[in-house]
């Protein structure tokens, strides 16, 4: 583990990497982590759907 | 079968008019039946007669059949059609939040860009104004949110709306400095070893009452301090062998940090119980610390958290609240009001990276120690 500035670094380095030649790389469907919307249900149990714009 | 492709519409002026016909034939033919024989004409043949008695009959009922068929089916593409009205005016945001949006978008940006194009800061009083400047931008996504939760409604719901910003800090970089380890270990609550806050922890979120904005639903009032917050870190707790339940980041701004899902509450009082929250593998105190503090220290109705992540690196979490419940008309709009905030929730990760940057230059020159890529 790191602080989160090291991390920070890291996470920019990485992102910086999709830049080649005046090119720029987008992330694949695959690659992009996507967030969803954990919903708390009325029996207790978590309910978990995607969202329109997981961002 | 007789009738049926000729026409979508048997309600159209014609088919009216034949309506009228067939069903004044029908009635002469029962007058006829009626007074038979005398009234059947020399000319007809009795055959021809019971022919159309039947003939008339059964073009009728079928004429009110076939257009009861096809008012069904345009009740029902009306029905259809109200539906997804209906759906397009809940989850479409009001003009007045898509002001709001663009305004505190373009405010927003405005002055994130005077921050950016002044000079790079030197000394260490240049550091902390550069991150002044930079959290009053963070305060402006915050006042956005607040703002567009209470306008993203046609029938009004929510009386206010609180928004609170909690950044996140590493265990790595707590222990890195002895000054913030102190203030963390003053202030942290909800810690399952109270003897040793910090044991079994990845890092904290600190409820910071700068970080936090309450707006009304009245029209032109301007956003303010939340009063209520009291600062204290919150643990991120760190995953045991053992857990079997939930995990041990508890609702609602943790878990959703920990999960890097946004997670939403639409209603407290019936989620935030003592039995629920036995499924967190979090002991007796801190369960019922936090259902003490969800009751009466900060109540909350409905509760949305929505954490920020750049890469791999967790900054914090946003946390959207009101104090009554089910302040939205379900998930559709959540999902649409999320859909909206979302360029300023980018925005704000780009503010918050770069006062991580700054705050790290400060605290290293603070401390005297280099900072880690200096070391590499």
């Amino acid at each position: 583990m790191k602080s989160t500035y090291e991390m920070l670094k890291k996470s920019r380095k990485e992102n910086g990497k999709r830049l080649v030649r005046g090119e720029i790389r987008r992330p694949d469907a695959s690659e992009i982590k996507k967030k969803n919307l954990i919903i708390f249900q009325d029996d207790g149990s978590l309910k978990e759907v995607e969202l329109a714009h997981a961002g | 079968m007789i009738l049926t492709p000729l026409s979508d519409n048997y309600s159209s002026p014609p088919w009216k008019i034949a309506e009228f016909f067939l069903t004044l034939g029908l009635g002469l033919l029962i007058t006829m039946w009626w007074r038979a024989p005398d009234s059947i004409p020399q000319w007809m043949d009795i055959r021809w007669f019971h022919g159309l008695s039947m003939l008339v009959p059964y073009l009728v009922v079928r004429l009110k059949w076939l257009q009861h068929k096809a008012d069904s089916k345009s009740a029902a593409e009306l029905k259809a059609d109200q539906k997804a009205v209906v759906n397009a005016l809940n989850t479409m945001p009001p003009v007045h939040a898509m002001e709001t949006f663009v305004d505190a978008y373009t405010q927003v940006l405005a002055d994130k860009r005077i921050v950016s194009d002044s000079d790079a800061p030197e000394t260490e009083e240049q550091i902390k104004e550069h991150i002044k400047a930079l959290k009053s931008c963070v305060t402006g996504c915050l006042e956005a949110y607040a703002n567009l939760y209470v306008q993203f409604e046609y029938k009004r719901r929510s009386g206010e709306c609180h928004v609170h910003w909690l950044p996140h800090s590493y265990i790595e970089e707590v222990n890195a400095y002895p000054d913030f380890q102190a203030r963390v270990l003053s202030k942290i609550q909800f810690v399952d070893n109270p003897d040793n806050p910090l044991l079994d922890i990845d890092g904290v979120l600190h409820v910071d009452p700068a970080f936090t904005v309450v707006v009304d639903n009245k029209p032109g009032n301007a956003s303010k301090v939340d009063s209520g917050v009291e600062e204290m870190y919150l643990p991120m707790n760190s995953d045991r062998s053992n857990d079997t339940g939930n995990g041990r980041c508890f609702p609602v701004a943790p878990m959703a940090l920990k999960n890097e899902d946004m997670v939403w509450i639409p209603n407290a009082e019936k989620h935030i119980t003592h039995e629920y929250l036995r499924s967190w593998d979090i002991n007796m105190q801190v369960l019922n610390d936090l259902y003490d503090y969800f009751r009466t220290k900060q109540p909350v109705g409905s509760v949305i958290a929505n954490p920020l992540v750049y890469g791999d690196t967790k900054l914090g979490v946003v946390v959207i609240f009101t104090q009554n419940s089910d302040s939205k008309d379900g998930r559709a709009v959540v999902d649409s009001y999320l859909t909206l905030c979302r360029p300023l929730f980018e925005m704000q990760k780009d503010i918050v990276c770069d006062i991580v940057e700054l705050e790290s230059e400060l605290k290293s020159r603070q401390s005297d120690s280099p900072r880690p890529e200096e070391v590499s």
